[in-house]
């Protein structure tokens, strides 16, 4: 063989496996999600990876449409007495698990009862349960002690944990161990075999799923799989995976960071967009059992100094529209807070919140400020600076989430081990509602970190919670608010939505929410 | 020899102890609570304990470490916390890539490091030998990542010859076995190159000086056998030292370049599991490692023997 020869049959074998590979490909879709998935327990973790996988993989009983409406999903028909104490709920027919079982109302029961034991607004209906029967097989009963008429609300939340539904032999692993076998009755299959944590999973279209026959809404309505196979590829480096979407390696990144934007925005084969208007809330939480936040009038000075430009600038890499300004707790893009988001946001003021300082007897305490930079970035240089300038004696602790999570958890002072205040981010998907929304609940020791009391919070939450017309729950939604920058049991500190980039090959991606969904998307 | 063997690997236990037990109190002790992380923030005090009782981190330090060794011992290096995989079958996911880009990277150090830095002492203060000597600094100073990230670039996304990322077993074929390893290879190797044709320049040039090399030459040897029968086998031993030590220190310290071209090996499981605070992966982790690398060094010390015959390994 000449050297010609040569050359042209090495160059057909570099191309051969490309052109097969890419007929295989024509029916997989390679996603790349934002994180990594190293639990696959929807319901031990707030995890948006997880989260998506149960989606892919389990189905709900109720799911919120784009205007975090609830909708029945599983459910056909329910009912509610008329004292608002029993809810009877029938299934859809012909609902089938993964190893071809069919689901029953006892299965619903386990998983719902599992998720009341691992989601803080489950547990408030766990509390209030009487009783959980199986009239058949389709039909189940939940008796309440007391009202609460946000039930079908907390079944269809979104995230942070949403109440996937398993077979009750996988369901009754107790709450604090995470099941390992992924048998659901959502749309994709699971394929165990092929999982590898930290590089692949992979899901294939579950041809015996049924879907309601509305069209998709977000979560909600008809969830059709266009893809007979899906492959999540975990990449680390977010450069890495955007350069693979360039090069048509992988087809959709959930997120792309905003300075990696300018790389694609050009690109005539990729789309960037925001595929989640609800966005995330910045946010400084206090630490209210130990000094000096434990003071209102200190936590009034951090406020009076904050600027949230300077957070949402380093957070969006300068973007001005994906910054949006929210001088709330709730999440001014979402329908029930759009109320919020026309205040007016205060001018930063150094010397009056030097001041009030000095009102509240701060003595030099030593201010610890726990960042975890996978979350907040650089938010934590920003706060320890601004707190410097106010005269705070300052210790700036940053590391990752696992060793941020640990200090948290200590209620001590400081020179146990504490801390004084945190920085965070959330996906306004998941402090949706006032019920959700832990940032502001005023539960104390048995709540967030910061452990925030306030009876008049809950009191104001319960009241939304038995409202019986919008009008009524937008008042306590105001009410909660200016409580809430009256308190101030965390500080906003701006808002901005997320981008996600995929190639001009997929089309129709469902978006409404933080959660991604599998189903709805198909090839162009 | 067998003597020799034997001693050697019995050298493991206590390496395997020592290092073990250190690595064990580190992350014990250390910040992050794998209970905390699985149960979420807005778990109650009792679920907490719970999780805790469930993982046996409620038991005393010394209580967990004898119980892993006893376990270890009967071959069970206990589940993931997060995945539920067994440790040992995590491992040798990780270990396939890891080794293959290794014994690449191995490969084309050798064959670019030994022979430059033979003609790099050979033709002493040429522009070889300064060519050389630059690369060796450039090398160093460059970090792998921009390495990295320029050579993906470059090759990858402008040029599309080779993957961005990914990692192709050898049963998917070996052409894309061997493209998905070309970049990343050639990252991690160019420190490894600089370092290895330093080590052999330098020590060529102890060997070019001494006596049998002028009588090599006298004799009218011509300079390949001078250089390879002669020189290069005398040199052996230092070069075979540092092949040694590259190779136990790339073993742990792949882990950038598997970051940035998503290569699932075990740099990148390491640094996982301990963001996680995985502890059965990072104990199993570890003890892989630890035994890896006495592995490692018995091999180099018994290369010796093949490369240098006069060297003997007293058996009493």
């Amino acid at each position: 063989m000449d050297r010609r020869a040569f050359l042209t049959s090495l160059a057909a074998l570099s191309v051969l496996p490309r052109t097969s590979l890419a007929q295989g490909r024509a029916k997989t879709l390679r996603f790349v999600p934002n994180g990594d998935l190293s639990m696959l327990d929807p319901m031990m973790t707030v995890s948006t990876a997880t989260t998506a996988h149960g989606y892919a993989v389990f189905d709900t009983l109720f799911s919120v449409d784009s205007n975090y409406v609830a909708r029945p999903q599983m459910i056909s028909e329910h009912s509610v007495s008329a004292d608002g104490l029993v809810y009877e709920f029938q299934l859809r027919d012909g609902l089938t698990f993964h190893d071809a079982s069919k689901v029953t109302a006892a299965d619903c029961i386990a998983s719902v009862k599992r998720w009341t034991e691992r989601d803080a607004v489950g547990r408030l209906i766990g509390r209030r349960a009487s009783s959980w029967e199986v009239v058949d097989d389709r039909t189940f009963r939940i008796t309440l002690a007391q009202p609460f008429p946000m039930l079908v609300d907390a079944l269809a939340k979104p995230m942070s944990i949403p109440a996937f539904v398993m077979p009750a032999r996988l369901a009754e692993t107790p709450p604090t161990t995470p099941i390992t076998e992924m048998i659901g009755s959502g749309p994709f299959r699971f394929k165990q075999e092929e999982y590898r944590p930290g590089n692949i999973a992979v899901y294939e279209r579950f041809e015996d799923y049924v879907p309601r026959s509305e069209p998709p809404d977000a979560l909600s309505g008809g969830k059709i799989a266009y893809f007979d196979r899906i492959e999540w590829h975990i990449i680390p480096d977010r450069a890495t995976a955007v350069s693979a979407l360039m090069s048509g390696e992988v087809d959709w990144l959930h997120e792309i960071e905003p300075a990696l934007t300018p790389l694609v925005a050009n690109n005539p084969e990729i789309s960037v967009g925001v595929r989640d208007p609800g966005g995330v809330v910045n946010m400084l939480r206090f630490n209210h059992l130990q000094a000096p936040f434990n003071n209102p009038l200190m936590r009034r000075a951090i406020m009076l100094a904050v600027n949230p430009d300077d957070y949402t600038s380093i957070a969006t890499a300068n973007d001005p529209s994906l910054a949006v300004d929210c001088p709330s707790l709730f999440p001014c893009t979402l329908p029930f807070a759009r109320q919020f988001a026309d205040e007016k946001v205060p001018e930063p003021n150094i010397e009056a919140a030097i001041q009030l300082i000095k009102e509240a007897g701060y003595s030099g305490q030593k201010v610890v400020l726990l960042n975890t930079v996978e979350i907040s970035g650089a938010a934590g240089q920003i706060t320890a600076d601004l707190f410097r300038r106010l005269g705070l004696t300052v210790e700036l602790v940053e590391g990752d989430f696992a060793a941020s999570l640990k200090q948290r958890a200590n209620r001590g002072p400081v020179e146990e081990g504490g801390w004084s205040a945190f920085h965070t981010r959330w996906f306004a998907s998941a402090i949706a509602t006032p019920l959700e929304n832990v940032t502001l609940r005023g539960v104390g020791e048995t709540g967030w970190s910061g452990w925030y009391q306030s009876e008049e919070m809950e009191r104001l939450v319960d009241s939304w919670v038995l409202a019986k017309t919008d009008e009524e729950r937008a008042s306590h939604v105001r009410a909660m608010h200016e409580l809430a920058m009256k308190d101030l049991p965390s500080i906003p500190l701006g808002m901005q939505t997320v981008r996600e980039a995929r190639r001009n090959t997929i089309t129709d991606v469902l978006g409404g929410t933080a959660a991604v969904a599998m189903w709805g998307v198909k090839p162009a | 020899m067998l003597g020799f063997i034997t001693r050697r690997l019995l050298a493991i236990v206590p390496v395997f102890l020592t290092v073990t037990l250190f690595v064990f109190s580190i992350i014990y002790l250390g910040p992050g609570d794998p209970a905390l992380v699985i149960a979420g923030e807005h778990a109650t005090p009792d679920q907490i304990a719970s999780i805790r009782q469930a993982l046996n981190l409620d038991q005393p330090l010394h209580v967990r470490y004898i119980e892993w060794l006893f376990r270890v011992m009967l071959g069970d290096l206990g589940n993931s916390i997060f995945t539920g995989m067994p440790v040992r079958t995590m491992i040798l996911f990780g270990l396939g890539p890891t080794f293959a880009l290794l014994v690449t990277t191995l490969i084309i150090s050798i064959l670019v490091a030994v022979p430059v830095g033979v003609l790099a002492a050979w033709r002493r203060d040429s522009l070889l030998d300064r060519a050389v000597t630059s690369f060796t600094v450039l090398a160093f100073s460059i970090p792998v990542f921009v390495v990295g990230y320029s050579l993906s670039y470059i090759f990858a996304l402008k040029l599309q010859w080779l993957p961005v990322q990914g990692y192709s077993p050898m049963e998917n074929g070996m052409w894309p076995f061997v493209r998905s390893l070309i970049l990343p290879s050639i990252t991690l190797s160019a420190a490894f190159i600089a370092l290895l044709a330093k080590m052999t320049r330098t020590t060529m040039l102890d060997v070019l000086s001494q006596d049998y090399i002028r009588t090599a030459r006298a004799k009218g040897l011509d300079n390949r056998s001078i250089l390879y029968s002669h020189a290069l086998k005398n040199a052996s031993g230092p070069i075979l030292t540092v092949i040694g030590i590259g190779f136990a220190m790339l073993l742990g310290g792949a882990v950038v370049t598997e970051s940035i071209f998503a290569i699932p090996g075990l740099g990148r499981l390491t640094v996982e599991a301990i963001l996680r605070r995985d502890l059965p992966v990072i104990q199993g982790i570890v003890l892989f490692l630890s035994i890896s690398a006495v592995l490692i060094n018995l091999c180099v010390d018994l290369s010796y023997r093949i490369a240098d015959p006069r060297i003997r390994f007293n058996d009493r």
